[in-house]
């Protein structure tokens, strides 16, 4: 065996027959065959998997962390509002809830922030500095929040305070909600690029393709000359030669399964950004209600009134029944549970991709050179 | 036949070479870009005003531009240069801010990249506020804004003549006893509310008292305890008892000034910049017209005649590229400076050099004749104080104006933080013809 690889490996004096001739070309077609679907396979599987890693590990929880921040925040807003409504900020100030969520917000910001320090892709790295924005805006916010607190003894201070803050966070020229939007739009147009990046082109697929296709065919080729040759019925080396073949395509093929459950994963991600950016959460629809209510109450005490801006955001967050939107809450929940099962799908046949060198090398070391070397060994010195 | 392929293949690497080589020379970006952050967005129109101007410098110089406009000017700022990366040139509206910016070393000095203005080119205002009250140069004033004016319907009342304080005063009494309210008032400006009293209290303290103590004042030298500083917050009082406060904390100063278009009119007088204008036709209609249905008239003389509060956008350079350099020589050219005024108004050159026909209306002309030949010009002091104190002086209008009672106790305060901001305070002198 030794001596065969060997022996493949620095070929002989060139074969003084056709035949020999020919069966030099084929093994040499079989070997370097062998080495483009091996490298090309494994080349399809790194990519797949290696963007399943990165959007697995880095750009995915990016996004689910600015999602969270944002959710978190808006959550804040809304048991501060819940606290000067119900009277409790006289005691409690805006509230354990939400000091939790604005710390929750803080958190996930941070976390973040990390990711966008370790990774590379540019899903994280684009992030950064909206990012360091947001965590700015969040200090401004809860500045404003506290401000409203300390004038809990002056209703109206303590109200225009609450608006204020609530303000910068939802409406105005640039929202804080609007400066998240921009970041997950962001962070999902990498996503996006990177998961397009690793699918298969028609170009891609005739990269792989093709060079399979070809070793087929050379194998079919080979075992037809052989059997006209040397009237042998079948090469058994080469017939494991294509057996090995066929498991290599069909371990790359798990790749491309996986690839398609990547882009499953990201349409759940895109689907679960639409709606945090879209459509507003019970707690949000509740919060600002609240606020309409309290600055409507501040309205008909003052002599004059307030001015359009004002009157217009009280008309619109009435609480009637058939004006509350559409609640994304539970939806964004199961679609968050879709994300993980399909991530975790995509990345579950990584471990096959040891198959790919085992196969190849078992192509290219055993199984072509005991199928043709005895044949050439043959005609090596010897005329047809 | 050989020689003639050998001229075919020569052609064509010539060819190839010219093609390259025009293409480089017409490629857009080949001069570089330039970075620039402001606070002029799109929401209000005057991102699209600015960018003519970014467009005129890249067709003459063939550097790109990068342009973002943000309500959040500070903390967008702040946060882009902890994180070392910030815009080649930022535009602030506010001189105490890029003063912090100073202290930090964050600013290049720009002596050598455009000349001294000459006094024949401004009043001398505007050299003070473009070096920050250094020896050196650090902003060019991209467009000004003249304070101390008050706005009316011509429509409803001809030119009030107001000459002082206590005339003023009376004008809004008679118009209260008529069953009108006199004042159109707003403090709402999401996130540095309570600015539109500020500019009360800093004009009614000039005009009283005089650039003298206006000076000593917005400087830090006076304290907000001083008998001239309160009685400018307790005349103040006056005027909001009358327009009503409750009302005041409640509305946007946007939206202020939109009742004196109605019919009745909600109110007035409205004291404001002179960007207000923009806002005049953005939120009411834009078919009003400066002259017929909106003109102003000086904030009542006193003791400083003929004196101006003004405001400023002042850009500075962050990033010494020859791209920013470039742009910094641009905005400080007079053909520059133009074509805001030009395009649209609501923009206001400080340069001399600027011809009067480019704004396009006899309200404009007259804003911009005082800002070049006004006796005197002040820049406004929240503009100009340590950022924290003048957070501080925008929250105590908003809680003088929920309670006027804790006046003395809000002075109390604000002197605490003079004094413990006083090494940050920057001195820009008004400036005299």
């Amino acid at each position: 065996m030794a001596n065969l690889v060997t022996s493949a490996a620095t070929p002989p004096t060139t074969p003084k027959t056709t035949t020999g001739k020919t069966l030099w070309i084929l093994c040499v077609l079989l070997l370097i065959a062998t080495v483009v679907v091996g490298s090309t396979s494994w080349l399809v599987f790194q990519k797949v998997y290696g963007t399943v890693d990165t959007v697995r590990d880095t750009t995915a929880p990016a996004i689910l962390d600015v999602i969270a921040a944002r959710d978190a925040l808006v959550q804040a807003d809304s048991a501060a509002i819940d606290s000067f409504q119900s009277g409790e900020v006289t005691l409690s100030g805006p509230g354990l809830e939400y000091q939790n969520q604005l710390t929750s917000a803080s958190q996930h910001l941070v976390q973040a922030a990390e990711r966008s320090a370790a990774g590379n892709s540019s899903a994280t790295s684009s992030g950064s500095q909206p990012i360091q924005l947001l965590e700015a805006l969040l200090e401004s916010y809860s500045s404003l929040i506290g401000q409203a607190d300390a004038h809990t003894g002056t209703p109206l201070l303590g109200t225009t305070d609450l608006w204020s803050a609530s303000h910068l966070l939802h409406a105005g020229d640039s929202p804080i909600l609007t400066e998240f939007n921009n970041l997950m739009d962001d962070q999902t147009s990498a996503l996006n690029d990177q998961v397009a990046a690793s699918s298969m082109t028609t170009e891609s697929l005739l990269q792989w393709v093709v060079p399979i296709v070809l070793i087929f065919a050379l194998l079919v080729v080979t075992q037809v000359f052989l059997r006209r040759r040397f009237r042998r019925a079948i090469n058994p080396w080469l017939l494991l030669a294509t057996a090995a073949l066929i498991g290599l395509s069909i371990v790359t093929s798990l790749a491309i399964a996986s690839q398609h459950q990547l882009e499953n994963s990201r349409d759940t991600l895109n689907e679960v950004v639409r709606l945090s950016r879209d459509q507003p959460s019970s707690a949000d629809v509740r919060g600002q209600q609240e606020l309409g209510e309290l600055m409507e109450k501040e309205c008909a005490g003052a002599n004059g009134g307030c001015g359009p801006t004002v009157n217009k955001f009280v008309a619109e967050h009435k609480s009637t029944d058939n004006t509350t939107p559409e609640i994304s809450d539970g939806r964004i929940t199961t679609l968050n549970k879709g994300f993980d099962n399909s991530i975790m799908n995509a990345g579950e046949n990584v471990n096959w991709k040891y198959f790919i060198p085992i196969l190849t090398g078992l192509i290219f070391f055993v199984f072509i050179p005991f199928g043709l070397w005895p044949r050439i060994e043959e005609y090596r010195y010897r005329p047809r | 036949m050989i020689h003639t392929r050998h001229r075919a293949i020569s052609l064509f690497i010539v060819a190839i070479l010219a093609n390259t080589i025009l293409a480089a020379c017409s490629t857009p970006d080949s001069a570089g870009s330039v970075s620039v952050l402001a606070s002029w967005t799109d929401a209000d129109g005057e991102q699209q005003s600015f960018e003519k101007v970014l467009k005129q410098f890249r067709q003459d110089t063939g550097v790109q531009f990068i342009y973002q406009g943000t309500r959040s000017m500070n903390d967008d700022l702040s946060s882009r240069v902890q994180n070392g990366t910030p815009p080649d040139i930022a535009i602030l509206p506010s001189l105490g801010d890029l003063h912090q910016y100073l202290n930090q070393n964050k600013l290049h000095s720009l002596n050598d990249v455009i000349e001294e203005p000459d006094r024949d080119e401004y009043i001398k205002q505007w050299p003070e506020v473009q070096r920050l009250g250094t020896d050196s140069l650090y902003g060019v004033v991209v467009k000004a804004s003249l304070k101390s004016i008050i706005w009316y319907d011509p429509r409803q009342r001809p030119e009030p003549e107001v000459q002082t304080w206590d005339q003023l005063v009376a004008l809004g009494e008679t118009i209260a006893k008529t069953g009108g309210r006199p004042w159109c008032l707003g403090m709402g400006s999401t996130p540095v509310s309570g600015w539109p009293g500020a500019d009360w209290i800093e004009d009614i303290l000039l005009h009283q008292f005089g650039t003298g103590v206006y000076q000593q004042w917005a400087s830090g030298n006076l304290p907000w305890t001083s008998p001239q500083v309160k009685k400018a917050w307790q005349e103040w009082g006056t005027i909001t008892t009358a327009a009503g406060s409750r009302s005041a904390l409640l509305t946007d100063w946007t939206d202020a000034g939109g009742p004196m278009f109605t019919n009745p009119p909600g109110c007035y007088l409205d004291h404001q910049p002179s960007f207000i204008m923009t806002i005049y036709r953005n939120n009411r209609n834009e078919n009003l017209k400066p002259g017929t249905d909106f003109d102003f008239f000086p904030f009542p003389a006193g003791a400083a005649d003929g004196n101006f509060k003004v405001s400023a956008d002042v850009a500075a350079m962050f990033n010494n590229t020859p791209q920013a350099r470039k742009l910094i020589k641009y905005l400080a050219t007079a053909k520059a400076q133009a074509i805001w005024p030009h395009s649209g108004g609501g923009a206001f050159s400080v340069n001399k050099k600027v011809n009067q026909d480019v704004y396009p209306d006899g309200v404009s002309k007259k804003i911009s004749s005082d800002l070049i030949n006004a006796k005197t010009l002040c820049y406004g002091a929240a503009d100009s104080m340590p950022p924290t104190m003048s957070e501080a002086f925008r929250r105590a209008v908003l809680a003088y104006l929920s309670d006027p009672n804790q006046l003395d106790q809000l002075l109390d305060e604000l002197d605490t933080i003079r004094k413990q901001t006083r090494t940050e305070w920057l001195a820009i002198p008004c400036g005299h013809q």
